[in-house]
This record gives structure tokens, sequence and C-alpha cells, in this order.
């Protein structure tokens, strides 16, 4: 349910931008996104926002295995994102409906989701942005019926590419969601 | 620069040549010869004043024949300096000073008063810029001085720290470090060292920035299940929400009156900026003109906002002038220009640039590296 309003919203976000376009196209001062003076999110009912689980008792850096997902036999543990967005891609869902199968099997396992972005833009809105991205799996995971609390979230922003060099071809891998299990408990 | 323009216009009235008075007029610029200094340090001390005072972008250095109206000079040693400024023409003194203090802070400090007693503008000689550099493998936080001298290493915890902001006044730093394994916000006394973690709430926990008094902080937490802005006492205490999107809200910055903070949103698409009143308002977008509009930086004096922009693919500082409603590019060329932290006379800008910082003047557009030895430099955060 949720992710059909968000897609509604891009779709209507999506045809907010082609009419501004089609105006822009006449009259060079008109505002693609007008609205100024309302808040960013308009008028929109954001209660279904979920608050976050209270930290787990493990290392993020040290306690994840990233391994079990990523295996060419399940092949889900990495999901990626167009540049500056945090939707997941109709490619990307399939992932994580396998990451929910794998949850499912095993009851007593949590994951980290790592979102990261390329090097491309500053480096704060970056820390930001690869968080949206974990919060945008999380998101999905908890609409395919995972409880809220197996799901973490965390940010690295751009501190950790998986391709190094500029270019899109380092890029597109670099603006990913790492989902890993959570392996220790002290 | 106001006085020297009303100078010449007396000047002009009451009969001066007005040859000389239309050069300084029209330059804006009072011109200084520096000579060497006596003592040990003479030579560093004169090409270190020489620096500050080209980067006041209000004096202009110039040597005794090129018709310098005043002449700098005097004896540095170690731990002490003593200045004077006196007339090119008359050597009448207009300012005599003796610091005890290691040479370049003092020095620092004489450019700071030549620049106040000649052009009644404020100095920023004696600015100290907090930034992250890599050089050691780790992102770690270091000060430096606005002429790239007197470097110290802050932070030395081989993780991720990231993200810093200075007090207006240089006693406290605070920033993002990962040091516990997540991202929290931390705050350090930069004379005793001592840190305390102010902010380790679930995810993340990033980007602080001082209000001009340094009592409070805005932030970006996603707790409550998305990256929004808050604002906290700097001593500690409950985060106060500010936005409420489903968009992704990143680096705030207080106004100069503390009552409204300036971030980035990108809950239409591309990220842009707004401005609101942190006691109830909506949010304002500021009509930029540009589709991609980051790290809102306010000036002191709270008449422009600068900010990070991309066009055609690379960043480049703009500033949106708040009386007008209009943004100006300020740089230009390749190499990504990123994250501009104003200094205190609301005309200079320290932006980072292909892993260099660089000084930015918005009135004339020009910028100068800001030599460090660092080949990796990014986020400054200045003392105002």
């Amino acid at each position: 349910m949720r992710m059909n309003i968000m897609r509604m919203e891009q779709w209507i976000v999506g045809v907010g931008c082609a009419a501004g376009l089609l105006v822009l196209a006449g009259c060079k001062s008109a505002q693609p996104y007008s609205g100024v003076g309302g808040a960013p999110g308009g008028e929109v009912d954001y209660t279904a926002m979920q608050s976050l689980p209270e930290r787990g008792n493990f290392n993020p850096e040290t306690d994840v295995d990233y391994g079990t997902l990523r295996a060419p036999d399940m092949n889900c543990g990495i999901i990626y994102f167009a540049t500056d967005a945090s939707t997941i891609g109709a490619s990307e869902r399939s992932k994580l409906e396998k990451v929910a199968g794998w949850l499912a099997k095993h009851p007593d396992k949590q994951i980290l989701v790592a979102g990261h972005t390329d090097e491309r833009g500053s480096l704060g809105y970056n820390r930001a942005l690869g968080e949206r991205r974990s919060i945008a799996v999380r998101d999905y995971m908890l609409g395919l019926g995972v409880v809220r609390d197996r799901v973490y979230t965390y940010s690295y922003g751009e501190e950790r590419p998986a391709a190094q060099g500029s270019g899109e071809a380092a890029w597109t891998k670099n603006r990913r969601a790492e989902i890993g299990i959570v392996v220790a408990k002290r | 620069m106001r006085r020297v323009t009303v100078l010449g216009l007396v000047f002009g009235l009451i009969g001066v040549p007005l040859a000389q008075a239309q050069v300084v007029v029209k330059k804006g610029r009072v011109r200084v010869a520096v000579e060497t200094f006596k003592g040990p340090n003479g030579a560093e001390a004169a090409a270190v004043l020489k620096g500050d005072l080209g980067r006041s972008g209000v004096i202009e250095v110039v040597s005794a024949a090129e018709g310098a109206e005043y002449v700098a000079g005097g004896t540095a040693v170690v731990g002490a300096v003593s200045a004077v400024v006196s007339g090119a023409t008359d050597r009448k003194e207009v300012l005599n000073k003796t610091y005890a203090k290691a040479w370049r802070k003092a020095l620092h400090e004489f450019a700071d008063e030549l620049v106040k007693t000649l052009t009644g503008q404020v100095g920023i000689a004696t600015t100290r810029v907090v930034f992250v550099s890599k050089r050691t493998g780790h992102k770690e936080l270091y000060l430096m001085d606005l002429d790239g001298g007197d470097v110290q290493q802050f932070t030395k915890d081989a993780t991720i720290s990231v993200g810093p902001s200075i007090s207006r006044d240089g006693a406290s730093l605070a920033y993002t470090s990962y040091k516990s394994g997540y991202p929290d916000v931390y705050l350090i006394d930069v004379a005793s060292g001592k840190r305390t973690r102010l902010a380790a709430f679930p995810g993340l926990n990033s980007d602080p920035a001082f209000s001009p008094d340094g009592r409070m902080l805005a932030l970006t937490l996603s707790k409550d299940g998305n990256p929004e802005i808050y604002y906290m006492p700097s001593g500690g205490g409950a985060p106060t929400r500010l936005t409420r999107t489903r968009g992704t809200e990143a680096s705030a910055c207080f106004s100069p009156d503390g009552q409204r903070l300036v971030y980035s949103s990108d809950d239409r698409g591309a990220p842009q900026l707004y401005i609101q009143p942190l006691r109830g308002g909506g949010a304002e977008r500021l009509n930029t003109g540009v589709l991609y509009a980051t790290e809102p930086a306010w000036s002191p004096d709270g008449r422009q906002i600068a900010f990070n922009a991309r066009v055609s693919g690379v960043f480049q500082i703009y500033v949106y002038d708040m009386a007008s409603g209009k943004a100006r590019q300020l740089t230009s060329g390749g190499g990504d220009c990123e994250d501009p932290s104003w200094c205190r006379d609301s005309r200079h800008l320290v932006f980072a640039r292909s892993g260099k910082l660089a000084l930015l003047d918005s009135v004339t557009g020009e910028s100068y590296v800001l030599e460090n030895g660092f080949a990796d430099s990014s986020e400054p955060s200045c003392t105002q």
C-alpha cells in the first residue's frame, strides 16, 4: 500500500515536472517546482513513517556478514540506485523479495542495510542520501511483511566506494545499498 | 572600503589632486608597502604579513616606489612581534603595537588591526579553519590558519571523521565520527581537547552546525524514519524536529539571528534550498535559478547565502542575494568547487576544490589556493 502511494506521488511529480517544462518552454521565468511558502512535504500525511529501531548490540563495522546474500546462489545483497535517487527500481525488487524469503527461513537473524552514494555531490548531502537509500530498502522490506526491528539502517555516504575512479562505470557501481546479516551478539 | 570611498569624496571636495583620489576610489584598496622585519624571523614575517594583507581584499601590497600610502614594518622574534604602520610620506605613526605571542599569530593579529585602522573593515587574517583530510589513510579533522600555516591534527581515531563545524569564537568543534561503529555527533572543546558525544540516535546523526551564539546545533537525524533537520542545545539535550518530508534533508545552517535555518531538501526532485523558522511556520524555497543546490552557508551579515550548484555536471559556488532574490555564479571552469564557508567579513569564503582549500573573494570572484601542504582537504568551516 505504501509503495503504491509512493509510486503515485512519483507519477504526480513526473506529470508536474512535465507540465512545468511545458510552461518553461513558453515562459523562461516559470518555476518547475512551484509552491514557495509551503513545507517541502506539502500537505501529504506522513504519519505512516516508522521510527527506526533502537541500535542493536553489535558493531556495524565488524559484525556484519555481507557475503551470504551476495553469493552467486543468492545474488540479492546489493541494491542499485539511479543518480540522486532513493527509489527501489523494478530490477531490484526481486532481490528484496529474496532477502525477505531468507529472513523468513532464519527467524533469529537481523539485517543491516548500508547505503552508499557515488563521489559526486556534496559530502553532507551524500551522507543523508545514503541513509535515505537504506531507509527506502527498509521500507520496502517492511512492506513485504518483515518486522521493523529486524532491519537496521546505516549510511556511509560516499566514503566507501565499491569501484574506484571517476566516470559513469564506477559511479553506477557505487550508488548502492549493501545488505548484510548481523552475525555477532555480544 | 566605505571609509576609503568617503575619504576620496571629501578629498575631492576640498581640492586634493583629483587623480590621486580617483586611484583610491577606483581600486577600493589602500596601498601599503611592507618592509623586511628586523630579527631572526624578519623575512618570513614580512612574507606572512604581505600574504595576509593581500587576502584582505581591501589592501594592495605595493613597494615603496609604487606610490604606497603607508609603510608597515617592525621586529619579529620567536615569541614576540612589535610592528608599526606609518604614513609613507609624513612618516606619522597610525598604529604601533607589541604582541607577546608566537610570531605568526602576532602578525595575523597585526594584519587585522592594520586593516581595521586603515579601512574600517574587519580583517580575516586571524580566521581558523577546521577541515577534513585523508592524508593518513583515514579521514581526520585538522585546524589551520587562513594562510595554511599552523596546521594542527585534531582527531586520531583511524575511522571516518567528517562534516565539522567550528563555533564562531573557535572554542568548540562539532562533527560526525564513526568511532563507535555508528555515525554519531560529537563536540570537542578546542582548548582542552575534551570530547563529548552529543547525538547517538538510531540511524544517521550527522552534519552539526553551530548557531551564531554557539548555544544550539542544527543537525541531520534519521531516528524518526527519514533524514530530517533537527536542532538541539550544543551542551546536550533533546533534539527538536524541524522538517517532515519523504525526501532527503541535509546541511542545515543557522541565520545570523539564530531564528531560522536554511537547508537542502530533494523532496521535490533534485535538491533545492529552503528557509524555515525554528518557531513555527512553513518552509520557503529559495529561487536560486539552479536545478541542484546544496550546502547553504548564510553570511554573518545576513545578506547572502552561498551554496553549491551543479551546473553542466560540475559543482560551482553560487551566492544568493537576500535583498534582490537573485543568485550569481562565483566560480567557473573544471574541478568541483564544494562546501563554501563564510569568513567574518561576509565577503570571503573558504571552499574545497579538487582536494585543495581556496579563499574566494565574493566581490571580485578571485580565488587563491590556501596552501597547507595537503593534497586531499575537504569540508572547511571557518571561525567568524
